[in-house]
């Protein structure tokens, strides 16, 4: 489970994340979702480490990410937006091998786990091949191997259809929503509103660096008095711009 | 040390399956040899031997047996004929002199526009001198009975002191060698460094790695480790093409240490001591700035343009050391980096080394990338590393 409380971040005098309280539930596909510039990439990277938090608190699977940060990162797989940028010359089964074994896996265990990401997701054909070369569907399969190549009982993914092919984007939801039955923790940032539809059981909102809808997503396109989730989105935005 | 062990194992893969490492590394043991090879020829070349000139001189008269006596001792040889007027030909570098000779008066004109036709004049004079000595002594004797040694007030009698171990210091050794030697040290590493810090910052990669279990410092560690191999390692290969190249050619042996310096190759066990201190401290200092440079820069483009600074800075302070002689360097300016180890170099190769500059050298190298390691460590910490 992920956990933000009151979270506050500024870079510089300008203050990008404003007061951002959420939860995203294990065993839960959780949809992360604003337009540009809305801070959903900046929480993203609060939540994996990688930037400290002014105020307020985040803790993934009780790991608080400020106290304990080697423990969250333990608990959590990070694919970030646009990450399908690997080592070229070290072949896709090297790049993941890698990755597993910062993550203090041994080669036995790493070598199992490959196996079995490359088999959920289709990867066996060019498992051995340096990654220079490969398609975009390809390359961000590996990425997502090598970021959840540890198990962690979360995931955080930031955009992790954008640039696909038709076939990549369905192989690359149906591993998340696999992962979702593995009970995992799952949060998504996307414009895909088709992959909010098909993957998200809640949604997270946020505009300008605060959250300004929070809840499951039918709670949600109810509130807004729609089934589309496009119109929803625009409606709570505009909502939003008013008030 | 297990997560250092990984990222170092990695990073040497990876640079070493860039065919742009292999460039780095391995052109210069090639080049190298073929440059000091042509320069040498060049060099040992005779400059006038069968340069064309044009001779004005009466045949059967004295001054023919002059005209042949100063072309033998010149190589330079008679053209024979005119093509314009002799100026003329002179300006086209038809020819590279005019050579006038009546009533054992030489008028030479040559074009000082010209290396070779300067060549010609140095050379003939050179040649009219020694004839015009000869004789007069010969005069001197046949007529007064008089040697010209008994009328000289002074003689002049020149010893050189230096053993075989020492390098002439006008030698290229002694001067353009450190030079090359601190370029490629500083240089070697230069791709390495920008891809394995900057590149990873904009690929992507480095974000990717800040979420997994391993620290920064083992991180930095790594990757600086990794870029001080290949940078000595570029630095082993050039010295190995200069072994080379002076071993295997006698023109490349006249380059590299001097028409008449006698100078072997070999360094004594305390001056290969302060080379390989010298050398590894450069590295060391070299490696840290590149460090800093590529955490630095935000794109690799920046990267490229910042580190190109990295091999003109010192080639410039090589150029200034051309003109100094290294004793009379202060050991103040001992600690201006790269500038002492440029000098450290020249002293340890023409065998006049001291040990408090050497120590000095490397000392000031160290605290440096020292200093520079503080402010690297800092900037992997700080959270403006990945913000572009």
């Amino acid at each position: 489970m992920i956990s933000v409380n009151e979270v506050c971040k500024s870079f510089g005098k300008t203050q990008v994340i404003k007061s951002v309280s959420f939860t995203a539930q294990s065993g839960q596909i959780t949809g992360f979702i604003g337009a540009n510039g809305s801070g959903k990439t900046t929480t993203m990277r609060l939540i994996s480490t990688i930037l400290k938090p002014d105020s307020g608190s985040i803790t993934v699977d009780g790991a608080d990410v400020i106290r304990e940060p080697a423990e969250a990162r333990r608990r959590m797989g990070v694919l970030f937006g646009g990450d399908v940028s690997l080592y070229n010359r070290l072949t896709a089964w090297e790049n993941i091998l890698y990755f597993a074994k910062l993550q203090g896996m041994t080669e036995a265990q790493a070598a199992e786990r490959i196996k079995v990401l490359s088999n959920l997701l289709d990867m066996e054909r060019f498992l051995f091949r340096r990654v220079q070369g490969f398609s975009r569907g390809m390359r961000q399969k590996v990425a997502f191997a090598k970021s959840i190549v540890h198990d962690p009982s979360t995931i955080l993914l930031d955009e992790p259809s954008t640039g696909l092919d038709i076939y990549s984007i369905r192989d690359v939801q149906d591993f998340i929503l696999t992962c979702k039955d593995q009970g995992k923790t799952v949060l998504v940032s996307t414009h895909n509103m088709h992959e909010i539809e098909r993957l998200c059981d809640n949604l997270v909102i946020i505009s300008d660096g605060r959250i300004i809808r929070n809840g499951t997503k039918e709670a949600i396109l109810a509130g807004e008095g729609t089934n589309d989730v496009m119109e929803m989105f625009f409606r709570v935005a505009e909502g939003s711009r008013n008030a | 040390m297990r997560d250092f062990k990984l990222v170092l194992k990695k990073e040497l893969t990876d640079i070493l399956r860039d065919k742009r490492s292999f460039i780095m590394l391995f052109v210069p043991v090639l080049l190298f040899p073929m440059m000091y090879i042509l320069m040498g020829t060049q060099l040992n070349k005779d400059y006038t031997k069968n340069l064309p000139c044009i001779v004005d001189v009466e045949p059967g008269t004295a001054d023919e047996t002059l005209y042949r006596t100063l072309f033998e001792q010149t190589g330079v040889v008679d053209r024979k004929e005119v093509k314009e007027s002799e100026t003329e030909d002179l300006k086209n570098g038809d020819v590279y002199a005019v050579i006038r000779i009546k009533d054992g008066g030489i008028t030479l004109l040559y074009n000082d526009a010209s290396t070779k036709s300067a060549a010609v004049k140095d050379a003939m004079e050179k040649a009219l001198n020694e004839i015009i000595r000869k004789s007069f002594e010969q005069n001197l004797q046949t007529r007064y009975n008089v040697s010209a040694a008994s009328l000289q007030p002074f003689r002049l009698e020149t010893v050189k002191l230096s053993d075989e171990t020492q390098i002439s210091g006008s030698s290229t050794m002694a001067s353009i060698a450190p030079m090359m030697l601190v370029v490629i040290i500083m240089s070697s590493g230069v791709s390495v460094a920008i891809d394995v810090f900057t590149g990873e910052k904009e690929r992507g990669t480095l974000e990717a790695l800040m979420t997994t279990q391993v620290s920064r410092m083992s991180l930095l560690m790594a990757k600086f480790t990794a870029t001080l191999c290949i940078s000595l390692l570029g630095m082993i290969l050039s010295i190995l093409a200069y072994v080379i190249s002076y071993m295997c050619s006698d023109a490349a042996k006249y380059m590299l240490g001097g028409a008449d310096s006698g100078a072997k190759l070999g360094l004594s066990f305390v001056q290969t001591l302060e080379l390989v201190a010298v050398c590894l401290t450069l590295s060391i200092f070299a490696v840290s700035l590149m460090t800093l440079i590529g955490l630095h820069a935000k794109s690799v483009k920046e990267a490229q343009s910042q580190m190109s600074l990295i091999t003109l800075i010192p080639t410039l302070l090589a150029g200034l050391t051309l003109f100094m002689e290294s004793a009379d360097i202060s050991l103040a300016a001992m600690w201006i980096p790269v500038f002492n180890s440029i000098v450290s170099i020249k002293m340890i190769f023409s065998g006049t080394a001291s040990g408090t500059a050497i120590c000095c050298t490397a000392l000031s190298c160290l605290v440096y990338s020292g200093l520079m390691w503080i402010v690297s460590v800092k900037m992997l910490r700080s959270e403006k590393l990945l913000q572009g």
